[in-house]
Protein backbone atom coordinates (compact mmCIF):
# COMPACT_ATOMS: atom_id res chain seq x y z
CA UNK A 1 0.00 0.00 0.00
CA UNK A 2 1.32 3.42 -0.93
CA UNK A 3 2.52 5.34 2.17
CA UNK A 4 1.28 2.51 4.40
CA UNK A 5 4.39 2.70 6.56
CA UNK A 6 3.95 6.42 7.23
CA UNK A 7 0.25 5.98 8.04
CA UNK A 8 0.93 3.11 10.44
CA UNK A 9 3.70 5.07 12.17
CA UNK A 10 1.41 8.07 12.51
CA UNK A 11 -1.49 5.98 13.88
CA UNK A 12 0.81 4.35 16.43
CA UNK A 13 2.37 7.68 17.40
CA UNK A 14 -0.87 9.61 17.88
CA UNK A 15 -1.63 7.36 20.87
CA UNK A 16 1.90 7.40 22.23
CA UNK A 17 3.03 9.55 25.18
CA UNK A 18 6.11 10.53 23.17
CA UNK A 19 5.37 13.94 21.60
CA UNK A 20 8.68 14.02 19.73
CA UNK A 21 7.84 10.71 18.10
CA UNK A 22 4.40 12.05 17.16
CA UNK A 23 5.86 15.25 15.70
CA UNK A 24 8.30 13.22 13.60
CA UNK A 25 5.53 10.90 12.37
CA UNK A 26 3.33 13.88 11.50
CA UNK A 27 6.18 15.52 9.59
CA UNK A 28 6.87 12.29 7.71
CA UNK A 29 3.22 11.99 6.72
CA UNK A 30 3.07 15.64 5.72
CA UNK A 31 6.13 15.30 3.52
CA UNK A 32 4.87 12.32 1.58
CA UNK A 33 1.09 12.87 1.47
CA UNK A 34 0.47 16.54 2.24
CA UNK A 35 -1.44 18.47 4.93
CA UNK A 36 -4.91 17.14 4.05
CA UNK A 37 -3.70 13.60 4.75
CA UNK A 38 -2.56 14.64 8.24
CA UNK A 39 -6.08 15.94 8.93
CA UNK A 40 -7.78 12.89 7.41
CA UNK A 41 -5.57 10.40 9.25
CA UNK A 42 -6.27 12.30 12.50
CA UNK A 43 -10.00 12.15 11.81
CA UNK A 44 -9.89 8.38 11.29
CA UNK A 45 -7.72 7.86 14.40
CA UNK A 46 -10.21 9.98 16.35
CA UNK A 47 -13.26 8.13 15.04
CA UNK A 48 -11.86 4.72 15.93
CA UNK A 49 -10.85 5.98 19.37
CA UNK A 50 -14.56 6.63 19.80
CA UNK A 51 -16.03 3.42 18.39
CA UNK A 52 -13.44 1.15 20.03
CA UNK A 53 -14.42 2.54 23.43
CA UNK A 54 -18.13 2.17 22.75
CA UNK A 55 -17.66 -1.39 21.47
CA UNK A 56 -15.43 -2.48 24.37
CA UNK A 57 -17.57 -0.87 27.10
CA UNK A 58 -20.97 -2.01 25.80
CA UNK A 59 -19.75 -5.48 24.89
CA UNK A 60 -21.23 -5.60 21.41
CA UNK A 61 -20.53 -8.61 19.22
CA UNK A 62 -19.11 -8.54 15.71
CA UNK A 63 -21.78 -8.49 13.02
CA UNK A 64 -22.36 -11.85 11.36
CA UNK A 65 -21.48 -10.51 7.89
CA UNK A 66 -17.94 -9.70 9.14
CA UNK A 67 -17.34 -12.61 11.48
CA UNK A 68 -16.93 -15.43 8.98
CA UNK A 69 -14.83 -13.55 6.37
CA UNK A 70 -12.43 -12.39 9.10
CA UNK A 71 -11.93 -15.81 10.68
CA UNK A 72 -8.55 -16.66 9.13
CA UNK A 73 -6.76 -13.37 9.78
CA UNK A 74 -8.26 -12.85 13.25
CA UNK A 75 -6.54 -16.00 14.42
CA UNK A 76 -3.33 -15.23 12.55
CA UNK A 77 -3.03 -11.67 13.92
CA UNK A 78 -3.88 -12.58 17.50
CA UNK A 79 -7.13 -10.60 17.51
CA UNK A 80 -8.97 -13.54 19.06
CA UNK A 81 -6.87 -13.03 22.19
CA UNK A 82 -8.18 -9.50 22.84
CA UNK A 83 -10.33 -9.42 26.03
CA UNK A 84 -13.29 -8.10 24.03
CA UNK A 85 -13.18 -11.19 21.78
CA UNK A 86 -15.23 -12.95 24.45
CA UNK A 87 -18.16 -10.67 23.62
CA UNK A 88 -18.41 -12.38 20.24
CA UNK A 89 -16.60 -15.72 20.47
CA UNK A 90 -17.85 -16.49 23.95
CA UNK A 91 -21.37 -16.39 22.67
CA UNK A 92 -20.88 -18.53 19.56
CA UNK B 1 -13.18 32.34 16.47
CA UNK B 2 -13.17 28.88 14.92
CA UNK B 3 -12.40 25.88 17.08
CA UNK B 4 -9.12 25.02 15.36
CA UNK B 5 -7.90 28.51 14.43
CA UNK B 6 -4.49 27.62 15.87
CA UNK B 7 -4.04 24.54 13.64
CA UNK B 8 -1.34 24.52 10.95
CA UNK B 9 -3.40 22.05 8.93
CA UNK B 10 -6.54 22.62 6.84
CA UNK B 11 -9.45 21.62 9.08
CA UNK B 12 -12.74 22.00 7.19
CA UNK B 13 -15.56 24.19 8.45
CA UNK B 14 -17.72 21.05 8.43
CA UNK B 15 -15.35 19.34 10.87
CA UNK B 16 -15.07 22.44 13.05
CA UNK B 17 -18.87 22.72 13.30
CA UNK B 18 -19.27 19.05 14.23
CA UNK B 19 -16.50 19.13 16.83
CA UNK B 20 -17.64 22.42 18.38
CA UNK B 21 -21.12 20.96 18.82
CA UNK B 22 -19.68 17.83 20.43
CA UNK B 23 -17.56 19.91 22.80
CA UNK B 24 -20.54 22.04 23.85
CA UNK B 25 -22.62 18.93 24.54
CA UNK B 26 -20.44 17.96 27.51
CA UNK B 27 -21.47 21.11 29.41
CA UNK B 28 -25.19 20.58 28.81
CA UNK B 29 -27.70 18.38 30.60
CA UNK B 30 -28.04 14.89 29.13
CA UNK B 31 -30.63 12.16 29.47
CA UNK B 32 -29.17 10.83 32.73
CA UNK B 33 -26.60 13.38 33.90
CA UNK B 34 -26.85 17.03 34.85
CA UNK B 35 -24.61 19.56 33.09
CA UNK B 36 -22.35 19.63 36.17
CA UNK B 37 -22.12 15.83 36.30
CA UNK B 38 -21.38 15.56 32.58
CA UNK B 39 -18.69 18.23 32.79
CA UNK B 40 -17.19 16.40 35.76
CA UNK B 41 -17.25 13.09 33.86
CA UNK B 42 -15.41 14.68 30.93
CA UNK B 43 -12.82 16.25 33.24
CA UNK B 44 -12.39 12.93 35.08
CA UNK B 45 -11.75 11.19 31.77
CA UNK B 46 -9.18 13.80 30.80
CA UNK B 47 -7.48 13.45 34.17
CA UNK B 48 -7.22 9.67 33.71
CA UNK B 49 -5.57 10.15 30.31
CA UNK B 50 -3.22 12.86 31.60
CA UNK B 51 -2.26 10.74 34.63
CA UNK B 52 -1.21 7.93 32.30
CA UNK B 53 0.68 10.34 30.03
CA UNK B 54 -1.33 9.60 26.88
CA UNK B 55 -2.49 13.20 26.83
CA UNK B 56 -1.24 16.58 27.98
CA UNK B 57 -3.17 18.64 30.55
CA UNK B 58 -4.89 21.83 29.42
CA UNK B 59 -5.66 22.76 33.01
CA UNK B 60 -9.35 21.82 33.18
CA UNK B 61 -9.06 18.82 35.50
CA UNK B 62 -10.44 20.84 38.43
CA UNK B 63 -13.86 20.58 36.76
CA UNK B 64 -13.84 16.93 37.87
CA UNK B 65 -14.92 18.03 41.34
CA UNK B 66 -18.06 19.79 40.08
CA UNK B 67 -20.54 16.96 39.92
CA UNK B 68 -19.81 15.20 43.23
CA UNK B 69 -19.49 11.97 41.27
CA UNK B 70 -19.85 8.61 42.99
CA UNK B 71 -16.75 6.44 42.95
CA UNK B 72 -18.36 3.95 40.56
CA UNK B 73 -19.01 6.69 37.98
CA UNK B 74 -15.39 7.82 38.27
CA UNK B 75 -14.25 4.23 37.66
CA UNK B 76 -16.41 3.96 34.53
CA UNK B 77 -15.17 7.29 33.14
CA UNK B 78 -11.53 6.39 33.83
CA UNK B 79 -11.80 2.88 32.37
CA UNK B 80 -13.45 4.11 29.17
CA UNK B 81 -11.00 7.01 28.88
CA UNK B 82 -8.16 4.47 28.76
CA UNK B 83 -9.82 2.44 26.01
CA UNK B 84 -12.30 0.28 27.90
CA UNK B 85 -10.00 -2.66 27.26
CA UNK B 86 -10.59 -4.46 30.55
CA UNK B 87 -14.31 -3.79 30.79
CA UNK B 88 -16.43 -6.90 30.96
CA UNK B 89 -19.95 -7.84 32.00
CA UNK B 90 -18.88 -8.22 35.65
CA UNK B 91 -17.51 -4.65 35.73
CA UNK B 92 -20.71 -3.31 34.20
CA UNK B 93 -22.85 -5.26 36.67
CA UNK B 94 -20.72 -4.15 39.61
CA UNK B 95 -20.88 -0.42 38.89
CA UNK B 96 -24.64 -0.70 38.47
CA UNK B 97 -24.86 -2.45 41.83
CA UNK B 98 -22.99 0.55 43.26
CA UNK B 99 -25.57 2.99 41.91
CA UNK B 100 -24.68 3.90 38.32
CA UNK B 101 -27.93 3.17 36.48
CA UNK B 102 -27.79 1.33 33.18
CA UNK B 103 -28.76 4.50 31.30
CA UNK B 104 -26.16 6.57 33.14
CA UNK B 105 -23.52 3.93 32.33
CA UNK B 106 -24.28 4.18 28.61
CA UNK B 107 -24.29 7.99 28.75
CA UNK B 108 -20.89 8.03 30.47
CA UNK B 109 -19.49 5.60 27.88
CA UNK B 110 -20.77 7.75 25.03
CA UNK B 111 -19.60 11.02 26.51
CA UNK B 112 -16.11 9.79 27.35
CA UNK B 113 -15.72 8.06 23.98
CA UNK B 114 -16.72 11.27 22.19
CA UNK B 115 -14.25 13.23 24.28
CA UNK B 116 -11.48 10.80 23.29
CA UNK B 117 -12.50 11.42 19.67
CA UNK B 118 -11.90 15.16 20.07
CA UNK B 119 -8.69 14.74 22.05
CA UNK B 120 -7.11 12.25 19.65
CA UNK B 121 -7.97 14.50 16.71
CA UNK B 122 -6.37 17.51 18.42
CA UNK B 123 -3.25 15.46 19.16
CA UNK B 124 -3.14 14.28 15.56
CA UNK B 125 -3.11 17.77 14.09
CA UNK B 126 -0.73 19.05 16.77
CA UNK B 127 -2.90 21.39 18.83
CA UNK B 128 -3.76 21.17 22.56
CA UNK B 129 -7.05 19.54 23.54
CA UNK B 130 -9.85 22.08 23.44
CA UNK B 131 -10.70 23.22 26.98
CA UNK B 132 -13.92 21.96 28.56
CA UNK B 133 -16.57 24.59 29.21
CA UNK B 134 -18.24 25.28 32.54
CA UNK B 135 -21.70 23.67 32.83
CA UNK B 136 -24.34 25.86 31.21
CA UNK B 137 -27.50 25.21 33.23
CA UNK B 138 -29.00 23.14 36.01
CA UNK B 139 -31.92 21.57 34.14
CA UNK B 140 -32.73 18.13 35.50
CA UNK B 141 -32.09 15.25 33.07
CA UNK B 142 -35.18 13.49 31.71
CA UNK B 143 -33.98 9.99 32.71
CA UNK B 144 -36.17 8.55 29.95
CA UNK B 145 -35.40 4.98 28.96
CA UNK B 146 -36.64 4.02 25.49
CA UNK B 147 -39.44 1.46 25.75
CA UNK B 148 -38.09 -0.17 22.58
CA UNK B 149 -34.79 -1.14 24.27
CA UNK B 150 -34.28 -4.83 24.95
CA UNK B 151 -31.62 -7.35 25.94
CA UNK B 152 -29.65 -8.44 22.88
CA UNK B 153 -26.78 -10.16 24.67
CA UNK B 154 -24.60 -7.08 25.27
CA UNK B 155 -23.68 -5.58 28.66
CA UNK B 156 -26.53 -3.07 28.36
CA UNK B 157 -29.89 -3.02 26.59
CA UNK B 158 -30.04 -1.66 23.03
CA UNK B 159 -32.69 -0.59 20.55
CA UNK B 160 -33.15 -3.32 17.90
CA UNK B 161 -33.11 -2.54 14.20
CA UNK B 162 -36.30 -1.49 12.43
CA UNK B 163 -39.04 -2.77 12.36
CA UNK B 164 -38.62 -4.36 15.82
CA UNK B 165 -37.20 -1.12 17.23
CA UNK B 166 -40.15 0.87 15.90
CA UNK B 167 -40.19 4.57 15.14
CA UNK B 168 -37.17 5.21 17.35
CA UNK B 169 -35.06 2.69 15.41
CA UNK B 170 -36.17 4.21 12.12
CA UNK B 171 -35.23 7.70 13.32
CA UNK B 172 -31.81 6.51 14.51
CA UNK B 173 -30.78 3.93 11.93
CA UNK B 174 -33.28 4.11 9.08
CA UNK B 175 -35.00 1.00 7.78
CA UNK B 176 -31.90 -0.97 6.80
CA UNK B 177 -30.17 -3.10 9.43
CA UNK B 178 -27.53 -1.00 11.22
CA UNK B 179 -24.14 -2.43 12.24
CA UNK B 180 -24.03 -3.25 15.95
CA UNK B 181 -21.62 -0.39 16.65
CA UNK B 182 -24.21 2.17 15.55
CA UNK B 183 -26.73 0.59 17.93
CA UNK B 184 -24.29 0.24 20.85
CA UNK B 185 -25.31 3.45 22.68
CA UNK B 186 -28.98 3.37 21.69
CA UNK B 187 -30.24 2.93 25.27
CA UNK B 188 -29.48 6.67 25.32
CA UNK B 189 -30.75 7.76 21.89
CA UNK B 190 -29.02 11.15 22.07
CA UNK B 191 -25.63 9.43 22.47
CA UNK B 192 -26.42 7.05 19.59
CA UNK B 193 -27.38 10.02 17.38
CA UNK B 194 -24.10 11.75 18.17
CA UNK B 195 -22.00 8.65 17.47
CA UNK B 196 -23.84 8.10 14.18
CA UNK B 197 -23.39 11.76 13.19
CA UNK B 198 -19.63 11.51 13.72
CA UNK B 199 -19.26 8.23 11.83
CA UNK B 200 -21.50 9.39 8.96
CA UNK B 201 -19.47 12.55 8.48
CA UNK B 202 -15.97 11.32 9.23
CA UNK B 203 -15.93 7.62 8.23
CA UNK B 204 -18.81 6.02 6.30
CA UNK B 205 -22.58 5.95 6.69
CA UNK B 206 -24.51 2.71 7.10
CA UNK B 207 -25.33 2.89 3.39
CA UNK B 208 -21.77 3.48 2.13
CA UNK B 209 -19.67 1.37 4.49
CA UNK B 210 -19.96 -1.74 2.32
CA UNK B 211 -18.66 -0.03 -0.82
CA UNK B 212 -14.94 -0.74 -0.68
CA UNK B 213 -14.27 1.27 -3.83
CA UNK B 214 -15.43 4.43 -2.10
CA UNK B 215 -13.29 6.82 -0.06
CA UNK B 216 -14.82 9.59 2.00
CA UNK B 217 -11.50 11.41 2.36
CA UNK B 218 -9.90 12.98 -0.70
CA UNK B 219 -6.43 12.58 0.77
CA UNK B 220 -6.76 8.88 1.65
CA UNK B 221 -7.84 5.80 -0.29
CA UNK B 222 -10.16 3.28 1.37
CA UNK B 223 -7.26 0.89 2.18
CA UNK B 224 -5.31 3.82 3.67
CA UNK B 225 -8.32 4.72 5.85
CA UNK B 226 -8.63 1.12 7.01
CA UNK B 227 -4.94 0.72 7.89
CA UNK B 228 -5.15 3.73 10.24
CA UNK B 229 -8.39 2.39 11.73
CA UNK B 230 -6.87 -1.06 12.21
CA UNK B 231 -3.81 0.28 14.07
CA UNK B 232 -6.01 2.30 16.45
CA UNK B 233 -8.25 -0.71 17.13
CA UNK B 234 -5.20 -2.91 17.68
CA UNK B 235 -3.96 -0.44 20.31
CA UNK B 236 -7.38 -0.44 21.99
CA UNK B 237 -7.55 -4.25 21.71
CA UNK B 238 -10.98 -3.91 20.18
CA UNK B 239 -12.17 -7.19 18.67
CA UNK B 240 -15.11 -5.43 17.02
Amino acid sequence: MEHGRELVTFARSVLSPDLDQLAAARRQLLDCMGPAAVVSASIIAAGFSLVDRAANAIGISVDEMVLTPSKDFRERLGINRFPSAANTLGAT
Amino acid sequence: MSLYADAEYPVSAHTETLHADQLRSFARPGTWGTAAQRTAIAATARKARCDTCVQESVGDEELASLGNLPDAAVRVASAVALGGIGIDRAFCTQVQAEGVTEGAYVEIVGLVARLAHLDVFARGIGVPSRKLAEPVDDTEPSRERPVEAKREGYFTATVPNWPEGGVLAESLFGKNPAPNILRSLSLVPEEARRLIAIMDQEYFSGETIGDFTLSTHEALTRPQIEIVAAKISEYNQCFY
